[in-house]
């Protein structure tokens, strides 16, 4: 579902990723992790479309995301807060996603009803605008808002950052349930090595740029990624 | 979608920093701007309406055609400095099913909206009116096509500064050969070799005969908006947008640092000054502080006013003093919880922003010197200014800092920026050129304006004098005040 080919990005002549081949299958729930700057951020946004490629390419559905843009009616993301209009409030930001989304007032009803408990009581009906708000109820607003569309695709850049215990432990609920029942495929980057495991089937190991383990969870991933970082 | 724009960018402007201020500042600013269009159209009603009287010998219509391409160029030229398309404010829109031409038209359809392209229209419409609709010499499909041209020519000048602005970031020498080919032009037409302003007249007369002509500056527009379009659609990537980093040059002032805390605060100082946005942008003003001698000292009659000259020398003693003055404390916003919990000595803490307002104030001086050229009389004047700003009033600025709470966003420029303003800059400016003003009066009501002048400058000698005593009422103040002022700083918006 998601390809990539020959995918580099050199910033002032550094290579700092470099995937030759790498081929995510529809419902696979992948997990990226790697130390800082290992690319992590850099692939998501080469998938997302949001940095040019030095060399290669991804596609989604076999489209080339620097070429077209059917693929973004199936994706749903969240990096950072940049994805999100900082001076709208939470409800007018969803209400916006789901216009350009062609949902209808009752879907959004929906969601709503959905992500109650996800929320917390603290992020409707609040009267602040985003940009006042937590880093972690941003956070809440943004992954919410990419699950908005029930994408096909999922792509989270640590999800689980600045999210408090609770939240954490229903997001991982939230996103085990969507991979059950919707199939969606998903790609979720963390340092939280528990998380990951907990979430994904696949995980791969990026440093450097470049992918140093691939692995397909089995009872002794855990430990196994826990001592290669402890390495 | 068109819909979802309109109503995001409507939402923008009601949420932006700016009227979130307070009302006295918006009521100041939105006048500010009303003056400015008033002064544009009620000047324009006045210009068309005489114009056979101001110019006799010259045929109306002619005459402000002859003027319309100077207008035209100014307007490319001061819309190159200080329009900008803010193809970051897209970011948001990247990752959803928007697409790419869109995004790109919407943007290119919000600089529509900008200040610049309502001037000419206000500018011309009266001369329309006036002009052209009365008279028959024209026919009406010709008053319509030269109407429609002008404002087509208005959409090439916005659009050809985007793009020229856009490419010129990239290749900086076309930047200078266009501003050599507008110098040289200027300079022909001033020594009559070529005439910008026939050429002007004749082409835009014409319009008023032949409206088929409309069409030149209509493709115009086209062309540039075209331009705009397909370069814009290739560099939707954000990194490519925000200027390259290079790396970043460390540069120390090892003379400071003989002078132990106190120095390295005043280097963290500087460092500040240099390397935000908005601080930098606050320097350009420095040359016209100091130029501001020449508005004053060649005319006789203010060199009578010995009261003005007061004004005129605290202001090119100071400019650092005011410009970073005003938000002493603000501009460390955003690492104050940090300032609060590394440092433990207040006074040195001040001190070092002492010494940054005193020694500028010296070099200030210094550079007006040459102003003595005038007469002795203002040197004098601006030797007890620079005293005064030396002693006294930098003690005003610390002290009047601790009421600064608001969070300073050093990221933007300075003009026409009034985040993080309050009433406390207002107040701020009060005690630095009353005071000195309220010691000169007396003096200068019983006869002896000379020794008002003296009394300025004996004021600072004894402000330097009890710099410590100063200093101590400086800091407690501040450290009465710090946790108000932490609270502010954290305060976002």
């Amino acid at each position: 579902m998601i390809d990539t080919r020959n995918l580099t990005k050199e910033y002032s002549g550094q290579v700092v990723l470099n995937l030759p081949y790498l081929l995510i299958k529809k419902g696979e729930s992948f997990g990226l992790v790697g130390n800082n700057g290992a690319g992590k951020t850099t692939y998501f946004r080469l998938i997302l479309d949001l940095i040019r490629a030095t060399s290669g390419e991804v596609l989604i559905n076999n489209e080339i995301v620097a070429h077209g843009e059917n693929w973004k009616k199936i994706t749903g993301s969240f990096l950072d807060e940049n994805f999100l209009i900082d001076f709208l409030t939470p409800e007018e930001y969803f209400e916006f996603i789901a216009g350009v989304h062609h949902l209808s007032k009752g879907d959004l009803e929906n969601f709503y009803a959905e992500f109650e408990t996800f929320f917390n009581g603290e992020v409707l009906g609040k009267k602040k605008y985003i940009r006042d708000l937590s880093k972690g109820n941003q956070q809440k607003v943004g992954i919410s808002a990419a699950l908005l569309s029930k994408p096909e695709i999922l792509v989270l850049d640590e999800p689980f950052n600045g999210l408090d215990p609770t939240t954490q432990i229903r997001l991982i609920k939230l996103l085990n349930h969507l991979k059950e029942t919707a199939g969606t495929t998903m790609l979720i980057s963390s340092h939280d090595l528990n998380h990951i495991t907990d979430v994904c089937d696949r995980i791969v190991v990026l440093h450097e740029g470049q992918i140093h383990k691939d692995i397909q969870k089995n009872n002794n991933t855990l430990k196994e990624l826990e001592d290669y970082f402890a390495a | 979608m068109l819909k979802w724009f309109i109503r995001n960018e409507w939402r923008e402007m009601k949420r932006s920093s700016m009227w979130e201020q307070s009302l006295a500042i918006k009521i100041g600013v939105g006048f500010l701007f009303f003056i400015l269009f008033f002064e544009f159209a009620v000047g324009s009603i006045y210009f068309s309406d005489k114009l056979e009287e101001i110019f006799p010998d010259d045929d109306p219509v002619e005459k402000f055609n002859s003027f319309v391409l100077y207008g035209f160029s100014l307007g490319f030229l001061t819309r190159f400095f200080m329009q900008k398309v803010p193809v970051l404010s897209i970011q948001p829109y990247l990752h959803l099913p928007i697409k790419k031409s869109s995004l790109v038209n919407f943007v290119l359809g919000k600089s529509l909206l900008s200040f610049f392209n309502f001037i000419p229209i206000v500018i011309i419409t009266p001369f329309v009116i006036f002009q052209l609709a009365p008279y028959s010499d024209y026919s009406s499909s010709g008053v319509w096509a030269y109407v429609l041209s002008m404002v087509f020519m208005v959409l090439s000048v916005n659009f050809l500064s985007i793009y020229f602005k856009r490419s010129l970031s990239v290749n900086s020498w076309i930047s200078g050969v266009i501003a050599l080919f507008i110098i040289v032009l200027g300079i022909l037409d001033y020594y009559g070799i070529v005439s910008a302003g026939k050429f002007s007249a004749s082409v835009f007369t014409l319009v008023l005969s032949q409206p088929v002509l409309l069409l030149l500056p209509l493709i115009l527009a086209m062309v540039a908006y075209l331009a705009n379009y397909r370069t814009l659609i290739s560099k939707l990537y954000p990194e490519e947008n925000r200027k390259a980093k290079k790396g970043v040059a460390v540069q120390e002032i090892k003379y400071l640092k003989q002078f132990g805390e106190i120095g390295q605060l005043m280097q963290l100082e500087i460092k500040l000054f240099l390397r935000n946005k908005r601080p930098k942008s606050t320097l350009i003003f420095i040359p016209i502080f100091l130029l501001y001698g020449f508005m004053f000292y060649p005319q006789k009659i203010y060199l009578e006013m010995s009261g003005m000259l007061i004004f005129v020398g605290l202001f090119m003693t100071g400019p650092i003093l005011m410009m970073y003055g005003q938000y002493i404390l603000s501009w460390e916003s955003s690492y104050f919880d940090g300032i609060l919990t590394s440092i433990g000595d207040f006074n040195r803490y001040f001190r070092a922003k002492y010494y940054i307002m005193a020694g500028t104030t010296v070099a200030a001086f210094i550079v007006t010197l040459p102003y003595v050229y005038y007469g002795t009389q203002i040197l004098m004047i601006n030797l007890a200014c620079a005293l005064f700003n030396i002693g006294i009033s930098p003690f005003i600025v610390l002290f009047l800092s601790s009421n600064n709470k608001k969070r300073l966003d050093l990221s933007q420029g300075s003009a026409f920026n009034y985040q993080g303003v309050s009433g406390t800059q207002f107040i701020l400016s009060i005690p630095i050129f009353v005071v000195p003003l309220l010691i000169y009066l007396p003096f200068w009501a019983f006869g002896n304006p000379e020794a008002g002048i003296a009394a300025i400058g004996i004021t600072g000698l004894a402000g330097i004098g009890f710099n410590k005593v100063l200093m101590n009422v400086v800091v407690q103040r501040f450290e009465r005040r710090k946790y108000i002022i932490a609270d502010g700083f954290r305060n976002k918006n």
